[in-house]
This record gives structure tokens, sequence and C-alpha cells, in this order.
């Protein structure tokens, strides 16, 4: 399959989904992106926002079936127009199983719906305990505020480097038809193609920061839809595929400022884009144009390495107070409870967080309005513990402390907290906390990765 | 005039797992630059609203391209911590909406 397009020196990406496998993404307009041929299908499956459970226990994050469902979408879309399917960061968190499961989903509806021959790409992008301790030297913080030590490796279930765009050269020059690639930067896996035709690098990874969300770049950003992006020798043009949504100069500002500390520069491995003159023009009523960005290399490469470790065990508890006297007194009845746990289980070896809603569950100390409580309040109370057992047990202890809970000092006639149920709510997820969230210096991108390749017949 | 009344979007959302950023979008380029030469958005006044010290104010940037105003803070802890209530960073704005702006 060869792709006659180098000479009209273009590269067109269309992002299926915002978020693969998240909620099965629309086909209406993902069809209408396919109808124009693109050069690339493809769709960011991950994020560091899902928070660090998935990445540090493993768990899947998406429903298998949706999963399935999109991926199947884009490898029809794909295979139908000959274009490129590119996924990354898989599964969530972009651990190596969530690259194996991708594949195993690809491979079977190939072979089942007759899509092969085709050539794949796997990307995978853990990096093992071992690996970060001999380079313990050669990390610094990023967004976490310790330094690397062999301590905090220890305290790591899991850990994943982003990796940056090399990784999908490589597998472009190769010949791959589709690439599943663990944890990566969101940019590079929808700017590869446009690089690896020659395309200039900083139009093509402002591009992809622009569509990796998809829906977002656009107006209204309504869910699920799919968007196209453009690169050419001297620019990039974003829109959407929705007919009821466009991309308009204020949307793609909008969307430039989204979860980034920095919106004129985007740092990256090997250098940053940087966006300080670049201008935003509507091309029509529905499309923008995008010119200015460049890109500038940096001496070292580096890449962020994001990991997590487990806290324990958690259980939960919702209790509500309705009593005036009671919300008045609320600290004093957490405090009661906490003092009986203590007393029960002892005072170390576990955590047990009140968090009041209708005061200050959402902005903790830095709500200062925390004084404006309302006429109803609910305690969402997280015990966490290295052991379930112990978690429960505290869980237990808080349940009929705030049924029992003494408030009537004042003289008014108290009752027990509302409960939903008499139950401790035990979450599939359990406590973990990010360990790692550091910059490591090594020596080329593929110090960090490995990249494999197979044919689906 | 209150902020609020003045911005056409006040969002906040984490950037990255450490931080959160707040976007404060403007419908022109002069009520963006009001805003902006005002002297009311500076990081002691935003450390104010949240009474937290200065340092956890990171930086406030100016976006010409988008007539926006981004304020960045440090997160109270990482985001998904034992106890944590907001894991995206998206409900923690509320704060600026009632800042006067002369």
């Amino acid at each position: 399959m060869s792709h006659a397009h180098s000479t009209l020196a273009q590269s067109s990406v269309l992002c299926a989904s915002g978020s693969l496998g998240l909620t099965p993404f629309h086909s209406e307009s993902f069809w209408a992106g396919i109808e124009r041929r693109p050069d690339v299908v493809a769709a960011d499956a991950g994020s560091g926002d899902i928070g660090p459970f998935y990445l540090g226990s493993g768990h899947w994050y998406n429903l298998p079936e949706w999963e399935e469902q999109d991926l199947v979408r884009m490898l029809k879309g794909a295979r139908s127009c000959g274009a490129k399917m590119i996924v990354g960061s898989a599964g969530g968190a972009g651990l190596d199983q969530a690259v194996d499961l991708y594949h195993e989903i690809i491979a079977r509806a190939t072979r089942r719906e007759g899509l092969g021959p085709i050539k794949v790409a796997r990307i995978y992008s853990e990096v093992s305990r071992d690996w970060l301790k001999q380079r313990l030297d050669r990390a610094v913080p990023l967004g976490a505020p310790w330094p690397l030590t062999a301590d905090v490796v220890d305290e790591t279930r899991r850990a994943v480097a982003m990796i940056g765009i090399e990784p999908y050269l490589r597998a472009l020059d190769k010949g791959a038809d589709v690439i599943i690639a663990g944890r990566s930067c969101d940019d590079v896996l929808f700017a590869a193609h446009p690089v690896w035709l020659g395309l200039d690098r900083g139009l093509s990874l402002h591009m992809g920061k622009c569509i990796e969300c998809g829906p977002l770049v656009a107006t209204p950003p309504l869910q699920r839809e799919s968007v196209m992006g453009t690169v050419f020798v001297d620019g990039f043009v974003v829109e959407p595929l929705h007919p009821g949504m466009r991309c308009t100069p204020a949307s793609v500002t909008g969307h430039t400022l989204y979860e980034r500390l920095d919106p004129y520069l985007q740092a990256g491995p090997g250098g940053a884009v940087d966006m300080t003159e670049v201008s935003y023009e509507a091309v029509g009523d529905r499309a923008v144009r995008v010119t200015g960005s460049t890109w500038v290399g940096s001496p070292d490469y580096r890449v962020k390495v994001e990991g997590a470790g487990r806290v324990g065990a958690r259980k939960v508890v919702i209790f509500g107070f309705r009593d005036p006297v009671a919300i008045a007194h609320i600290d004093e009845i957490l405090d009661d409870i906490r003092g009986e746990v203590k007393r029960i289980v002892g005072s170390d070896g576990w955590q047990l967080h009140f968090s009041v809603y209708g005061r200050d569950a959402i902005m903790g100390d830095r709500d200062l309005k925390a004084h404006e409580i309302g006429r109803e309040i609910a305690v969402l109370a997280q015990a966490i513990a290295p052991e379930a057992s112990t978690a429960t047990r505290i869980a237990k202890l808080v349940k009929y402390g705030s049924l029992r809970a003494q408030y009537s000092r004042s003289g008014a006639k108290g009752g027990g907290a509302a409960l939903p149920g008499d139950e401790v709510l035990t979450p599939d997820q359990e406590s973990y906390r990010w360990t790692i969230d550091h910059l490591v210096t090594v020596a080329d991108p593929f110090e960090c990765c490995r990249v494999e390749f197979e044919t689906v017949a | 005039m209150k902020l609020s009344q003045l911005a056409t979007s006040l969002s906040s959302k984490n950037a990255g797992n450490f931080h959160l950023t707040f976007d404060i979008v403007f419908d022109s380029a002069d009520t963006y630059r009001r805003v902006l030469q005002s002297g009311a958005l500076t990081p002691e006044s935003v450390a104010a609203r949240y009474g937290v010290s200065v340092d956890e104010v990171v930086s406030i940037v100016g976006f010409d391209p988008g007539n926006a105003i981004k304020v960045n803070m440090r997160r109270r802890r990482p985001s998904g911590d034992p106890g944590e209530t907001d894991v995206f960073g998206a409900q923690q704005y509320s704060p600026l909406l009632d800042l006067e702006i002369p």
C-alpha cells in the first residue's frame, strides 16, 4: 500500500476521539472524516488526569466493550481509505499490558473482518524500578517537589516514560500500518506522520496539541465528535467534522490554554514548541489556520516519567446531617469518631479523611467561605490502611459513631446521622499516590521504550 | 466590577498532577487589557483569596492571542492523594469570581 501524497506536502490527521475508549465516539462525524481520505486516523487513549490508581495498580480504566468498539471502528475507517492508524497512551495509563490488549483487539478484528495483512508496531514505554535506580543522578523533579531517590522508586508500583515522536517515526519508517503505543506525549502521535513526511515539527506538534482532545478545540464542544488537523508547509488548519460545530480563532486559542501552565511554550522530549509568534486566523466560518509555531531543539533529551505507588486499601462511609445543631457541632462529632477509632485500632498505620460537603469538601482549607454552611451537609469518610481488614474496622467504627453522634451539649435533643444504607462501601479503587513526576535525561529516545513489529494476516 | 462580570469564561483544571491552572477568558482585547493592566490580579491578590502563601501562586500569564489571563497555582496535594475530592481540579476557581476589578 502506498501513499501518493508526498508531492502535495501536506498531511491530514483525523482525530477519531478525544479520549479513546472512555465512552464510544460518535460515528457520523467520524465517517464524514474518513470520506475525506485522511492520511492518519488517530486517537489519544490516556491521560495523567485520571489519577495515580490506574497506573499504579494496573486496573483497567475503560470498559472492554467500549475500548473494542472505538478501536475496531478506527481500524475499519483507516483500512477503508488507506490511512495509518495511530493510538497512544493505550488503556488510559499507557501500560505495556494495554498495548498488548489493544494489539489483541486489532488482530482479532483484522482476521474477523478480512482487513489484513497489516503490519502492526507496538511501542512499550513502561520503565522498571531497576531502570529508574540506574538513572537517579539523571533525574530532576518536574511536578513532584521531592527528588527521585531509591526509596521513592521502591515505593513505586509502576512507572511509564512519556515518549516523544521518534519511536513513532521509526514505526512509520518500517512501514507500520497500525501503531499502538504506551504512554506518550499527547501531541506526538498526531504529529508523527506530518513530521515523517518532512513537514515542520513545530507546526505538526502544535497541530497535535490542538486536536488531541477532539471536540474541545471547536465550539460548541459536542462530545465524542471527530475533528481534523491538516499540516501544510507553512501552517496547519483545524476543523470539526460535525456540521453543528465550528473552529474559530477563539475556540482554538481557548483550547491552547487547556491543562497547561504556559500557553506560549510546549516542552517535550528533545525540545519545545515556541508559540510566541503564532497567529490564528479564520478560514471560512468553521476552520482556523495557524501559522508561526516553531520547534526549538534542546541539547538534552529528557522524558517525563510518571510513577504511582500504593497507599492502602480504601473503605468509604457516607453520612449526612440536616439538624442545624449537628451541623454546628460537626467538628466535635468528627473528633469524637476519630478518638474512638484511635482507642480501638491504635493511633498509627491508618488514615481517616473526612470531607464535609456543604462546607469545605471541595477546597479544604483554601475555602475562605467555609463558615457559610448550608441547611444540609454530607460527610465522605475515607478509611485507608495497608490491609483491607483494618480499613474495614475503621469504616465500621465511623458508621457506628455517626449513628451515635453526641452533639446535644447545648440542650437540644440530637439524632444519629442519615445514612444511605447500613453499609461500608468498598470501592474497586484502592488508595494510590503519585510517587514519580520527574524528568529523566536519556542518551537517545529508545533508551526508555522498545518497538516491536508483527504482521497480522 | 467583579471578574465574573467581565470574563466570558472562568475555569480551573489540573496542569499536570501537582498544579492547577485557572483560565480567565474575555470577549474582547479591550476588556482583556483592562483587567491585565488594572493591577487587581496579582500573585498577592490571588493568594489572599485562597488563604495560601504567595509562593503557591506560580505565575500569572497574559495570553494575547486568546484575550485570556492564566493563573497558575500549586495544588493542595497531588491529584488522587488520599482524601481527594477534586481529582481533575475542576471546581477550584470560585474564589476568583468576585474579585473586584477597578
